[in-house]
């Protein structure tokens, strides 16, 4: 999986030019470049999977860019997921049982799949 | 005299709050001795070197997506130092709650550790692993 970067150096901008470009790049080829300042790292938007994760709230996205390493460990760990671009909505928390009321009990979908009003619940 | 127990202490690794898994921290800042004493000293001498920073952390072993193993299983073949925070307390950052943070690389992980009908439990340690070694930001 690769990242977006922007030449910065003198080499960097010879080799890959001076537009904004992909690349998947090893963990030490990456370091190599952003430490000698040959590429910069462009943030990307990222969706928070779990409820634990201190940069921002569980199904709400933010910007980083991260390296790598740090990407692919928070992927693995199950923290966060890219957004692209045909996936922008933003992730609605589902009701917990624990939060409905007396009266939102379940009521069965209908036989063409849609839910049925609750209001004409037994009428 | 204010004295500080340990109840919400707050444990952050790679901005992952693995707070409600931890129950001990402990945060070493050391630097190193060098032995400067020379012939004819009546006393030793000791100069001060580079430091070092270590963050070591007991947690509750948890397999659950997002939790202790999913967290830190992948920073054990991770060559990218990941901040590591602790804090006194889990409010913000501030003088009378100061951070501790540290570009850790995790060294050692202890996957399972415990006897029978114990809760299991697991050891992290985390080493510098930037020049900035330990800081305590207090915003």
């Amino acid at each position: 999986m690769g990242n977006t970067y922007r030449a910065t150096g003198e080499r960097a901008k010879a080799i890959y030019g001076e537009d904004i470009l992909e690349l998947d790049l090893s963990v030490a080829d990456e370091r190599d470049a952003l430490e000698g300042k040959q590429l910069e790292l462009l943030p990307r938007t990222y969706r928070v999977l779990s409820d634990n994760f201190a940069t921002a709230a569980q199904g709400e996205t933010f910007d980083a860019a991260y390296p790598v390493e740090i990407e692919s460990a928070l992927i693995a760990g199950g923290h966060i997921a890219r957004v692209t671009e045909d996936d922008t909505e933003p992730m609605t928390e589902s009701v917990t049982d624990d939060t409905k009321t007396p009266d939102d009990t379940d009521v069965p979908p209908t036989e063409d799949g849609a839910t049925p009003d609750p209001d004409k619940k037994g009428k | 005299m204010s004295v500080q127990v340990l109840l919400d202490v707050y444990v952050s690794v790679n901005s992952v709050v693995l707070s409600d898994h931890g129950n001990q921290v402990t945060v070493t800042d050391t630097r190193a001795e060098l032995d400067a004493t020379a012939f004819g000293a009546t006393n030793k001498i000791v100069a001060k070197g580079i430091g070092d920073g270590t963050i070591s952390m007991q947690l509750f072993q948890d397999f659950a997506a997002g939790k202790t193993h999913a967290t830190l299983q992948p920073l054990l073949n991770s060559s990218t130092a990941v901040p590591v925070e602790i804090r006194p307390t889990s409010a913000a950052r501030s003088a009378t709650n100061p951070a501790t943070l540290m570009q850790g690389l995790l060294l050692n992980y202890n996957f399972l550790q415990g006897q029978v009908g114990e809760l299991s439990t697991i050891t992290a340690e985390f080493r510098n692993g930037s020049q900035t070694g330990i800081t305590y930001p207090t915003s």
